[in-house]
């Protein structure tokens, strides 16, 4: 029954933790000496970490996750001490006995694999999840959809108002524009409900030095004003595109509700952007055709949930929000580590553009599509470039990514795990020696 | 003007001063010419909409007009395997990575390439790192770091990073060349020190002090000619620089005037058993044509004080052996003839300056507790001192005598400070409370002792918390150190 997973390598390990603090404390713990009883029967491993009170904290992980479980009072998921335990596997393997756990730990590694029992079984019995439980007032609900959406009504009638007074008076005037203009518009639609459009808003002064793309950004605003009032004329996945451009949160109940495809899912790459306080996690999980984006978000400084293990093959029951290009998506239930499974094929620069034209068409609020492209060269520069035999593309990103992929090529084109957002391609991986190596996203530490 | 640039012009001025153009043939004016609004507002910006997505859908590559990067040349050293390169991510940005990258060196291996933009970072952020990082860089490494200028300390710069680079660039430029070929860094010394500015020039002056060797003499006419220097701390680092250089003429005029200077006596009955030979001292008559140029004090100055002037100034920059053949004397006597006339602390420099170990070796009998001294001295003088001073634990002659002592120390002397660590940390509730110069042992001792020194006893149950957390750290650093020294394939040697 236990499957014992590739075993994952130090990187792998530290794009795991929840925050940089946690990745840099596991690697202080990473030593054997702050441990006792460093085991690994098949299929978990177990330790006793040392920390500053009397008694040692007991850490496990279940390696099918990894999932760890730890007597210490963290709140981040993996702990410290669950990473380090991973760490020391990767380093001194030759440290652990293989005697089993304690009772408390066997009893939730037991647990686990019932769990995972139970839910393989119902997955190959009956596809229709049970809908039995009992869902709020609808006629509530209703209420309170209503009140919102014409809010939102609201906010975007007077956000148009503010468009056409823009383009009446010449985009040229834009720059000379107090900040507090923008920033006035961005709250009216966080009040009226609308946050994505406020995001959008908030972009405008990036566009102020280059008419070209200010035009081209306040023309998608717009298109989110005239759409919004003909929103019944939409199909369902467009109406769900245009509530997710607006900034509707997601329904996970009703996604995860729906069912979704249980499959071996390669983690693509992992991408991260920082917006005021708030953290977003991108997770790109691909499985034949089917390109999954899962985000994860953080506010003020909060640690993230865990991450999958990037370059490594989950198996999990991936469900697709709705869309007319199914991209956004949620987890349901516990991704496994599982064998590798067969990774995309890698298309051209122009292949890439194309399948990202031929989604924008389909929804035109997508900010990102991702694709495992080249072999590419990549050329310094300012900006730098990524180039195939179709022809080039900027490529941005941290310089500690960028000079990594210089670093393993060699002068010498590599496949590139990468995010393409109409401007330039962010690499998120790089497929190097048969191996799909993660690129940090940040400068440094 | 394309359909969408007319559509730009019209944006940029406002549509209160202008007529919306007609969309011109073909798919695209077609379905723009569709698109009309009751204002003219609402028509500009739709239309914008429909050629933004139009564009960003249709958009190709742009044509591939640059070459890309020559290739790395072929690596002519193996890569580390994977058994010692994942201590890497582990071990970055930690005391730790100097012993990695030397033990790498040592097993004649490279950084994986992965690796390369973090290290490179890192020694640039620490130069102390740059002269262990460069052995380990491979073809690959030296390639890379011809992308970034923050990475020029790299071998491979070229003259052009010569020219491009500030004062501190081209001190760390020259410190790469240096410790890759030593010869190449005497040619772009010569090549390039007479024309550098005064700033410039001190630097590389000081660099070249920090790596000078016998070989370095070629430089003498170079050094000969920048004691006359415009700037005076150039005069006193080339002044340095001849001094360490044992056959320089810096160093033959002074023995001559050190003959010259001193005459030794008879000994009398006492002078004898003590082993001590009396010296008179006469001063310089004739006018000394290289005086300025070396440095020498000014013979005019004051009448009295000029001969002993001159003999202290001699003991502290001429060669040790330059000394001693000048008047055929063991460097016994040479440490008499100082102590006699209260110069011993400037023999003393001296013998530092030249890390001259018999002169070391025969100061130490005056000296017994000058660290650096002993450092010189024979082993077993020092190792002996290394016991007095644990045995007591006294932490700041610990310092002195531990602080320059490269690692790995014999197991023996780690055991000992591994007890005095423990025995003094017992009580102790946090760094503060132990003291800054335990603290300081305790980080000396995390990367200089020898991996398999055995672990002490364990602590006693009545000590506190910090003192088991700080043992554990150390002995956990001492384990990774372990298993990276068996990684390396390095059992004890």
């Amino acid at each position: 029954m236990t499957v014992t997973p590739a075993p994952l390598t130090p990187d792998a390990i530290l794009a795991l933790a929840p925050d940089s603090g946690s990745a840099a404390n596991a690697r202080k713990l990473a030593t054997p000496g702050k441990w006792r009883n460093l085991n690994a029967p098949a299929g978990s491993v177990w330790g006793e970490c040392q920390g500053s009170g009397k008694d040692p904290y007991l850490t496990g992980v279940d390696l099918s996750g990894p999932v760890g479980k730890c007597s210490c009072p963290s709140r981040k998921f993996p702990c410290k001490h669950a990473l380090a335990l991973l760490l020391l596997r990767a380093t001194h393997p030759d440290d652990f006995g293989a005697a089993p756990p304690p009772e408390s730990l066997q009893t939730w590694l037991d647990g686990r694999a019932a769990r995972a029992e139970g839910e393989r079984q119902k997955a190959e019995g009956e596809k229709t999840p049970a809908g039995g439980k009992a869902g709020p007032d609808p006629a509530a609900q209703a209420k309170r959809r209503a009140a919102r959406e014409k809010k939102v009504t609201g906010g975007l009638d007077s956000l148009q108002t503010f468009l056409h007074d823009l383009v009446r008076d010449g985009l040229a005037q834009a720059p000379a524009r107090p900040y507090t203009d923008w920033d006035t518009q961005a709250a009216r639609l966080v009040d009226a409900q609308a946050p994505g459009a406020a995001r959008l808003v908030r972009q405008i002064p990036e566009h102020l030095g280059d008419p070209a793309a200010l035009l081209a950004h306040l023309a998608r605003l717009h298109l989110l004003t005239e759409a919004w009032p003909r929103r019944d004329s939409l199909s369902e996945p467009e109406h769900a595109d245009l509530r997710a451009a607006v900034g509707f949160p997601l329904d996970s109940a009703g996604v995860l509700e729906g069912g979704g495809v249980i499959a071996a899912w390669n983690v693509m790459g992992q991408g991260l952007t920082v917006e005021d306080t708030i953290s977003t996690r991108r997770t790109w999980l691909v499985s034949g055709d089917d390109t999954a984006l899962l985000l994860d978000f953080s506010a003020g400084g909060r640690p993230f949930p865990p991450a999958l293990p990037p370059g490594h093959t989950v198996r999990a029951e991936v469900c697709f929000a709705p869309g007319a290009v199914p991209q956004r998506a949620l987890l349901r239930g516990e991704a496994l580590a599982t064998p590798p499974a067969p990774r995309p094929p890698s298309v051209t620069l122009d292949a890439l553009l194309d399948r990202h034209g031929a989604a924008l068409a389909a929804n035109p609020w997508l900010e990102r599509t991702a694709h495992l492209t080249g072999p590419l060269h990549v050329i310094p520069g300012d900006p730098w470039h990524a180039q195939d035999s179709t022809g080039r593309l900027p490529i941005t990103g941290s310089d500690r990514s960028l000079y990594t992929l210089l670093a393993l090529g060699g002068g010498q084109p590599l496949p590139v795990y990468a995010e393409w957002d109409g401007a330039a391609l962010t690499p998120l991986s790089v497929l190097h020696g048969g191996a799909l190596l993660p690129l940090r996203q940040e400068g440094s530490e | 003007m394309s359909d969408h640039d007319q559509l730009l012009a019209l944006a940029l001025v406002g549509t209160a001063r202008g007529q919306l153009p007609a969309p011109g043939p073909g798919a695209l004016g077609e379905a723009a010419a569709r698109i009309t609004r009751p204002d003219a507002e609402g028509t500009l910006l739709a239309r914008a909409a429909l050629y933004a997505i139009a564009h960003a859908a249709g958009r190709t590559p742009d044509p591939a007009d640059v070459a890309p990067p020559a290739p790395a040349p072929p690596e002519t050293l193996p890569e580390a395997p994977e058994r010692a390169a994942r201590h890497l991510p582990l071990v970055l940005g930690t005391p730790l990575l100097p012993e990695w990258l030397a033990l790498c060196a040592q097993a004649g291996w490279r950084a994986p390439p992965a690796r390369l933009p973090e290290l490179l970072d890192a020694a640039r952020h620490d130069g102390s790192l740059r002269s262990l990082l460069i052995p380990v860089l491979g073809e690959r490494g030296a390639w890379l770091a011809g992308f970034n200028p923050e990475w020029r300390f790299t071998p491979g710069g070229g003259e052009d990073a010569w020219d491009d680079a500030t004062e501190a660039g081209r001190e760390a430029l020259w410190r790469g060349v240096r410790a890759r070929d030593p010869q190449a860094a005497r040619e772009l010394l010569a090549a390039h020190l007479p024309t550098e500015r005064a700033g410039s020039r001190k630097r590389l002056l000081g660099a070249l002090l920090d790596t000078l060797t016998p070989d370095d003499h070629a430089l003498e006419p170079l050094l000969d000619t920048l004691t006359t220097d415009r700037s005076e701390d150039v005069r006193t680092l080339a002044r340095a620089a001849l001094h360490r250089l044992e056959r320089s003429a810096q160093n033959a005029r002074n023995a001559a005037r050190f003959a010259a200077l001193v005459q030794l006596g008879k000994p009398g009955l006492l002078g004898r058993l003590k082993g001590e030979t009396p010296t008179t001292l006469t001063r310089p008559t004739g006018p000394d044509e290289h005086a300025v140029r070396d440095g020498l004090p000014d013979p005019t100055g004051k009448d009295a004080m000029s001969a002993i002037a001159l003999l202290g100034h001699l003991l502290v920059h001429t060669y040790p052996d330059a000394l001693l053949r000048a008047l055929d004397i063991p460097p016994a006597a040479l440490a008499t003839i100082a102590r006699e006339h209260d110069y011993l602390q400037a023999l003393a420099a001296n013998a530092a300056a030249t890390r001259h170990a018999a002169l070391a070796t025969a100061l130490l009998p005056h000296q017994p507790d000058d660290p650096t001294l002993l450092h010189l001295g024979p082993p077993e003088t020092l190792a002996a001192a290394q016991r007095h001073a644990l045995r007591p634990g006294d932490p700041e002659r610990l310092l002195a005598l531990l602080g320059p002592q490269p690692g790995p120390w014999p197991p023996e002397l780690g055991e000992a400070l591994l007890d005095a660590l423990q025995g003094s940390v017992q009580s102790a509730h946090y760094d503060y409370g132990w003291g800054y110069r335990w603290v300081r042992l305790r980080d000396l001792a995390a990367t200089r002792l020898h991996p398999h020194t055995p672990p002490p006893a364990p602590l006693p149950p009545d000590a506190t918390d910090y003192a088991h957390r700080t043992l554990t750290e150390l002995l956990g650093t001492l384990e990774l150190r372990k298993q990276m020294w068996t990684d390396f394939g390095k059992e004890r040697g």
